[in-house]
């Protein structure tokens, strides 16, 4: 005998045309699923998140979920069939990038409905939402220097000392040489820079070893580190090279922070409008309720927040693969659609440069939650970051 | 912003480009944090809420359970950002998280 259950109990349909609805419960093999008139019997045990199949889909037709085609059937699949990377596969389909055919206005909130946080407002009109005080490297060389002199600010001691300051952080990373001095060693200068002018850091040491690609010199004057705004506290640099060996530059560097503590801790928080907020979205360790539950919430959160004029940054370009046509209908001019585009023509080429699919990103974990190898990254993926609740216009900048 | 899927990368990226404030939505149980940046995560699903409730700070999952709506988590994602950006800690700052998350994307040979 079969056990009988509600289908909305176990499942969950996203659009009345979907051809696979997601599981909210496990459900076994064998289990009748009823849902009015109709019934379904699972083919299989089917976890948490995974697909299940509400209709016979013939070998090769394209399978719908979000209403967006997700993938194709490899085989013919039966109603009540789990639909996972064994019977569904990825194919080249034509998308229609509609360029800006969704971008409608934003409806802003009036001013006088302006809503506030407490924040550091920092000089050049930036506010930040933390405190902190950064020891940033610029090559894998100085960063146990970096981190000798953050270990010598003990959190304890600067929670009693110092209590509004948030600590003091070791910015580190592998590389700072051996790189070309083209694009990658431009783009982690634009990190490190990133850091050095970031809103949260009230003040920051940058150590580099010397004789690296990645020099601070270059840095410094590349972006500007020296013009300080009015109220900005001065930086400090060096080099463990030029300052003669870890232990003179951990002294050194520790002797700029012990200074920038006290001025850092003067600093207080006061009436921001929440206008000044920069969101980054990130969806990470996904599992099949990704884009049902969480993602589309945040589309939510940040609609709201962009109705109050702040900004929502959404990012992971290899996510958005295969769902691109979803922004590009909200791009706000022709020129953004088509610049999505081509990164996404990037991506690809890139993958390819290095004997890799762009399709083939899901971890272990992903799939084992319900996400699809072959078209993980396509729409069966991608929808859960990019379609399902942010409706507001989308640019590039 | 164009970064890759690896969250630590896109983060890193994201927050070094201005980004004051994260949001973070999971379904296997990420435990990230983004210094200098607070990042504030969303459990997919209750059972994982639950289950690693000390990292998370909020549960989407109520939208399968059927108790609240996507607009309700919405306003909830909402308000927790007012919060968080003020001063409330997340859960990743409470554990300590943020300093080896720093991830630059590295673009390129290595020579």
């Amino acid at each position: 005998m079969s056990k009988e259950a509600r289908f909305a109990d176990f499942a969950l349909l996203l659009r009345d045309t979907d051809d696979v609805a997601v599981i909210k419960r496990p459900v076994r093999a064998g289990t009748e699923l009823f849902n009015g008139s109709t019934r379904l019997i699972a083919g299989r045990d089917i976890p948490a998140g995974h697909k299940l199949a509400v209709k016979a889909i013939p070998d090769g037709a394209p399978v719908r979920k979000y209403g967006q085609v997700i993938g194709f059937a490899k085989g013919d699949i039966a109603s009540g069939d789990h639909v996972h990377t064994h019977n569904l596969e990825m194919k080249d389909f034509a998308r229609d990038y509609d360029f800006c055919a969704a971008a409608r206005p934003v409806d802003y909130y009036p001013p006088e409905k302006m809503r506030s946080f407490q924040g550091y407002a920092r000089p050049g009109g930036r506010v930040g939402t933390r405190n902190y005080v950064a020891v940033i490297s610029s090559v894998n060389c100085s960063a146990s220097v970096s981190h000798y002199v953050k270990d010598r600010f003990r959190i304890e001691d600067l929670r009693r000392d110092f209590p509004n300051v948030d600590g003091v952080v070791a910015f580190t990373h592998k590389s700072g040489c051996g790189i070309q001095p083209g694009e990658p060693h431009q783009l982690l200068m634009r990190v490190l820079a990133g850091i050095a002018r970031h809103p949260n850091i009230a003040g920051y040491v940058m150590i580099g070893l010397g004789c690296e690609v990645n020099q601070v010199q270059f840095i410094r004057q590349e972006f500007k580190l020296d013009e300080l705004k009015p109220g900005e506290t001065a930086p400090t640099f060096l080099t463990i090279q030029s300052t003669g060996g870890v232990r003179r530059t951990v002294d050194a560097a520790a002797a700029a922070v012990a200074k920038l503590l006290p001025v850092t801790n003067d600093l207080r928080r006061a009436s921001q409008p929440i206008n000044k907020l920069v969101l980054a979205e990130n969806c990470g360790g996904s599992d099949g309720n990704s884009g049902i539950t969480a993602n589309p919430a945040l589309g939510v959160a940040s609609d709201e927040l962009v109705r109050y004029g702040g900004t929502s940054v959404l990012a992971e370009t290899p996510e958005i693969y295969g769902a691109e046509h979803l922004l590009t209908r909200r791009a706000v001019s022709r020129g953004v659609g088509e610049k999505l585009v081509s990164l996404i023509r990037w991506w690809e080429n890139h993958a390819r440069r290095h004997d890799a699919t762009i399709d083939n990103n899901p971890s272990y974990g992903n799939k084992e939650g319900g996400l699809c190898q072959p078209f993980t990254n396509t729409p069966n993926r991608s929808p859960r970051l990019v379609s399902v609740s942010w409706t507001l216009p989308v640019t590039i900048r | 912003m164009d970064t890759p899927g690896y969250d630590p990368v896109s983060m890193t990226g994201l927050v070094c480009g201005g980004c004051n404030i994260g949001v973070f939505t999971t379904g296997r149980g990420s435990v990230y944090g983004c210094k200098p940046a607070p990042c504030i995560k969303v459990a997919t699903n209750t059972p994982l809420y639950n289950w690693m409730q000390d990292d998370m700070d909020i549960n989407a999952g109520t939208i399968l359970d059927g108790t609240e709506t996507v607009e309700q988590v919405g306003r909830r994602i909402f308000e927790k950002i007012i919060a968080v950006a003020g001063g409330e800690k997340t859960r990743s700052e409470l554990a300590g998280i943020g300093d080896e998350e720093f991830a630059p994307w590295l673009l390129g040979p290595t020579f």
